[in-house]
């Protein structure tokens, strides 16, 4: 019988290569990932759930600090997560036994912070910071904003999946309709920024036919999850990272339901 | 029966072992084969690990074949050999994963039959056979020209399949089986009456899916498994 460190050591070992001298993991090609079979699912959930837990020990004053995007997304996912009747859960997550989900909806949340960043993009076309590009892509999605920016959420998983990386800003061009973005520094994106990004994809990830986006949102997350506490909750609130890994753990097991109903009535 | 100007590339893998099986037990042998031979320590993805099986299988079965020594189709290498006069117009493609073709080797008047482990337009990118056990309750292989663009060619045949047993080895097997059968259709089809079926099927404007996650490739070959012991 493993135990659960030993556990979490395997997943590591079959996700990634081996550990940094600093303790962070380096990744390995995500390309032909062994089958684990019925050991994996419960592997995954363990790990995740772990780091939620240290993530947990650790909350700081920054867990009372307003964030818009944040909030937006709760907001936006709201409904998806009664559903699935996990508000209890979520709720343990951000604040032990207060009930810190109904707090933002009745009290936090100041509709002109929502309306930040909506800017970003008119002003200034060729050159934006990419937290700021994705803070308008949350706002805009969060808020069911008709828009012709979706695409861009599309080419930043382009970037991030072929590097594993994101740069601190991007180029835009729009050349006859066809619109790129390109590396705009040598600077690597922050970590909350990669945080910003994990916020973005799980606006998408919900259900089968947001799953392309989870696998995206499952690296960016296992990249978060690598990074030593310290560091990482030096940039990030541990409190809001430890929701946003528990929401995808949901997801991700709320698809597991889902497809083992659908082969059911098959 | 060999397959009138029609010539293959294959490298060390599984893929190019078992669609050279497929084309020889179907008798339907390429005019030429291209085997491009990678000498990196590291293996590439879909390279076998004995790596000697394909080159092995074209001696013993007397196939007429050339080799170069580089992983890659667009070395300068490969293009010269393929500027070689008196060469098939079509290969069927069988290169190593992860490479997209480079404008030089678009340029030369070769075409490049790839099948693709998706059903196009909408499965578009790798891992795709993953994403559409989970999302379609299907698996669809798709055979294409290749173009500048990743599995952006002209669709020329199309199929979907239910879902395979988990208990074999998807990459390595089930996956180049399943577009070895596509490949024997769509050949046998253009040996009738020497053309390609290029059909009208915009193959554009579709979202691209990148290698997925392990734990949603565990996802979808567990659910296979129990689909198959339901059945």
């Amino acid at each position: 019988m493993l135990t659960p460190s030993q556990k979490e050591q395997l997943l590591i070992r079959m996700l990634y290569k081996n550990l940094n001298p600093d303790g962070t993991l380096i990744i390995e090609s995500y390309m032909y990932s062994p089958s684990l079979g019925r050991d994996f699912l419960p592997l995954y959930f363990n790990f995740r759930n772990g780091v939620i837990s240290k993530l947990l020990g650790l909350r700081n004053d920054k867990s009372t600090q307003s964030d818009a995007q944040f909030l937006n997304v709760i907001r936006f996912l709201d409904s998806y997560l009664s559903l699935m009747s996990s508000r209890n859960f979520l709720n343990k997550v951000l604040d032990g036994d207060s009930p810190y989900l109904e707090r933002i909806f009745d009290d936090s949340i100041n509709p002109s912070t929502l309306r930040e960043k909506d800017k970003t993009l008119t002003e200034s076309p060729d050159l934006v910071s990419t937290e700021d590009l994705i803070c308008n892509l949350i706002y805009l999605k969060t808020n069911h904003v008709k828009n012709d920016r979706e695409y861009f959420t599309d080419l930043l998983i382009q970037k991030f999946e072929a590097s594993k990386k994101l740069s601190g800003h991007y180029c835009i061009t729009n050349n006859q309709s066809n619109i790129t973005i390109s590396k705009g520094s040598n600077n690597s994106a922050s970590l909350r920024t990669y945080w910003m990004f994990s916020l973005l994809l799980l606006t998408s990830s919900i259900g089968v036919e947001g799953i392309r986006i989870l696998s995206t949102l499952l690296k960016v997350n296992d990249l978060l999850c690598t990074i030593p506490l310290r560091q990482i909750t030096e940039a990030i609130d541990p409190q809001k990272l430890a929701f946003t890994l528990a929401v995808e753990t949901l997801i991700v097991g709320d698809i597991q339901k889902k497809i083992l109903a659908k082969y059911e009535t098959n | 029966m060999k397959l009138i100007n029609i010539g293959m590339v294959a490298t060390e893998t599984s893929r190019s072992l078992i669609y050279l099986q497929s084309l020889l037990v179907s008798d339907l042998i390429p005019s030429h084969v291209l085997l491009l031979l990678d000498d990196k320590d590291e293996l590439r993805p879909g390279q076998l690990p004995n790596s000697k099986l394909v080159r092995k299988f074209l001696i013993s079965n007397g196939l007429n074949h050339d080799v170069l020594k580089t992983g890659s189709i667009n070395h300068q290498s490969v293009i010269n050999y393929l500027r070689t006069p008196g060469l098939p117009e079509v290969f069927i493609y069988s290169g190593y994963g992860g490479e997209i073709l480079g404008k030089e080797i678009l340029s030369l008047e070769k075409k490049f039959l790839h099948v693709h482990g998706g059903y196009l337009p909408q499965f578009k990118g790798s891992t795709t056979f993953y994403y559409s056990i989970l999302q379609e309750n299907f698996i669809g292989y798709s055979a294409i020209f290749l173009n500048e663009r990743i599995d952006s060619g002209q669709i020329l045949f199309r199929k979907k399949f239910p879902v395979p047993a988990s208990s074999v080895d998807f990459d390595h097997t089930e996956d180049p089986k399943m577009r070895a059968k596509i490949l024997i259709e769509l050949l046998h089809e253009y040996n009738k009456n020497m053309l390609w079926n290029e059909t009208e099927i915009e193959n554009t404007k579709t979202p691209y899916y990148y290698i997925i996650h392990p734990v949603l490739k565990n996802l979808a070959i567990l659910y296979c498994s129990d689909t198959r012991v339901e059945n």
